[in-house]
């Protein structure tokens, strides 16, 4: 019996040996092929490209140039000219540029989705936005190769000037070509290759609009929807009222137009708290150490992941036949933003029950104007405060003088309380 | 504890205005939260609660001299003025603990931040005003000169929400 159940252990032992050194193998291998992978992917390389052909992405110079490059990619992708590159001027100088490729619909009276993604930078800016524009890209590419008919105006914006606050996005909207009530969805993206985890940002509330996406995500990375604003700042950097830290991207500009968002991006949320990482190394957001190479340190190749997982989901969304329902819809799941409605109408109600105070605190005074003619007008010295008096420190012996009047000793005639 | 603290003004001073910097923490500190993203572009609870406790020490010094000034302006001679701050800091701390526990919704939600930011410190103001009066009056005036307290006290309280809730 013994014998049995040792030779039954020691096979065992070594097929789970075997086991493990074909897992442990298939796992180096399939590592291996990831680093290998990635490099070789058409996201990575357009990343790599355009970051290193771009290297100035934050001066008007270097984004108009940006903007040309930009422009030549989106046009060889559809074979045809058809990316505009719209500049904004400010007293007669030239100040921003965005990138735009409109995908319109046969119906005429079709409403319009936007999708955007910045492409000034800080810095080299791989994860801040080259990692938007790449998913952008690849939308496009996608739309281009599937060549379906959408039943809405498609508009993909690659905007300029985010990073100097939104410039590209509002001069978008102060100039666009027809009603902004016809602007059913904008979705921006905004980096999307470096944080923890990947997150959709549509309302601090359940919405349809946010399930419908989510329940469209592709890829290998999963989607969150943001937690919902607990811990918010009482101030109004944008107009909502009151701020958090996601506020500070493309989607604001359309959001204050009561145009329903969908922004992506990756980090680590909760509370009153966004950071990128809760690894401090990985957090480069906006300075010189967001690069390509720190990219690839801090994440391998899994950013590359993330990008195709935002671009796959967006084009499925946009492509999916039930979508335009959902986006039409969506202007009624708003949250109320309305800066009157936030910042004044308070104001003036707290004045409204003021006055009605005053009505009361008017009645009131008739009613102690009355007492007082009838009153007696006694003499108040009442306090809530009283000095002790010695009876309260000291017990006196009152029989003292009677018992023993030749003692002068100052504890016959008084004693400390115990 | 109550016989004993009235018999006591100093140790009861102290708690006092120890109690009205803690409650002025409790209701500003997300406003000094702000403040530091501000300043700083990330949150810090810490610098937060100190720089409101520093501005709370501040109006704790602040606030005897306001009344002095108040009760001298309208005349009002008869009231113990150490006694009075001393109440003035209680009630001033309690409508800061109201406020605070109100402000508290903003954790949960971020849609009352604005009605609240202008509701709350109003709620909160007009209770601890009104129990302040009441206790004041009863106290120092009588049927006869209540009268001219109660005018100068709310038109003093009007003034104040007016500049503070109003046109701030």
């Amino acid at each position: 019996m013994k014998k049995i159940l040792f030779t039954a252990s020691s096979i065992c032992l070594v097929l789970a040996l075997c086991f493990a050194a074909v897992c442990g193998t298939c796992i180096t291998v399939y590592a291996e092929e990831a680093v290998a992978d990635y490099k070789t992917d058409e996201a990575y390389i357009f990343m790599k490209e355009f970051i290193s052909e771009n290297p100035d992405r934050s001066s008007v110079i270097g984004e108009k140039q940006t903007a040309l490059y930009l422009k030549n990619k989106f046009d060889a992708l559809f074979g045809e000219e058809i990316a505009t590159v719209k500049s904004y001027d400010a007293e007669g100088k030239e100040i921003v540029c965005n990138v735009i490729v409109e995908l319109k619909a046969k119906d005429k009276t079709a409403k319009t989705i936007v999708v955007g993604a910045h492409f000034d930078a800080v810095g080299q800016g791989a994860n801040d936005n080259a990692g938007g524009v790449t998913a952008l890209y690849l939308i496009m590419k996608k739309l281009a190769a599937q060549n379906v008919e959408l039943p809405f105006n498609l508009m993909l914006v690659a905007f300029g000037g985010e990073e100097d606050g939104m410039i590209g996005s509002n001069y978008f909207l102060q100039n666009y070509n027809g009603k902004l009530s016809d602007i059913l969805l904008a979705v921006s993206l905004d980096s999307i290759a470096n944080g923890d985890n990947l997150y959709l940002f549509c309302e601090n509330k359940h919405t349809a609009l946010a399930d419908f996406i989510l329940s469209k995500a592709q890829g290998k990375v999963a989607i969150a929807e943001k937690p919902y604003a607990q811990g918010v700042f009482p101030i109004d950097f944008h107009g909502y009222g009151y701020y958090e830290v996601i506020q500070g991207s493309d989607h604001t500009p359309f959001r204050l137009q009561d145009i329903p968002t969908a922004l992506f991006f990756s980090g680590n949320y909760s509370g009153w708290g966004y950071v990128e990482s809760l690894n401090p190394e990985k957090n480069t957001m906006n300075t010189n150490s967001d690069t390509l190479e720190a990219l690839e340190k801090n994440n391998g190749g899994a950013f590359v992941d993330k990008i195709h997982t935002i671009a796959d989901t967006v084009s499925a969304t946009l492509t999916a036949a039930d979508f335009a329902p959902v986006a039409e819809n969506a202007r009624t799941e708003l949250v109320n933003n309305d800066i009157l409605f936030n910042a004044w109408w308070a104001r003036l109600m707290v004045f409204g029950v003021s006055l009605l105070l005053a009505l009361f605190a008017w009645l009131y005074y008739r009613k102690l104007d009355k007492k007082s003619v009838l009153g007696t007008a006694e003499v108040k010295n009442d306090r809530v405060f009283s000095t002790p008096s010695a009876d309260n420190i000291f017990d006196f012996d009152d029989n003292k003088d009677k018992k023993d009047k030749s003692s002068d000793d100052i504890d016959d005639i008084f004693t400390f309380k115990k | 504890m109550i016989e004993k603290l009235r018999k006591n003004f100093n140790l009861s001073n102290v708690l006092a205005r120890t109690f009205f910097v803690l409650a002025f923490v409790f209701a500003n500190w997300q406003n000094a939260l702000t403040a530091t993203v501000l300043v700083l572009n990330s949150p810090s609870i810490w610098l937060a609660f100190a720089v409101s406790a520093v501005l709370g020490i501040a109006i704790m010094f602040l606030l005897p001299v306001l009344v002095n000034f108040a009760l001298n302006l309208a005349k009002i001679y008869t009231v113990p003025r150490a006694e009075y701050c001393l109440l003035a800091h209680t009630f001033f701390a309690i409508g800061y603990i109201i406020c605070g526990l109100l402000r508290l919704v903003n954790l949960f939600t971020p849609l009352m931040i604005v009605w609240g930011g202008v509701l709350f410190p109003f709620i909160s103001s007009l209770i601890a005003a009104i129990l302040f009066f009441k206790v004041t009056a009863k106290l120092y005036f009588n049927d006869v000169t209540v009268l001219n307290y109660y005018k100068v006290f709310v038109i003093a309280y009007f003034i104040i929400v007016f500049v503070l809730e109003v046109l701030w």
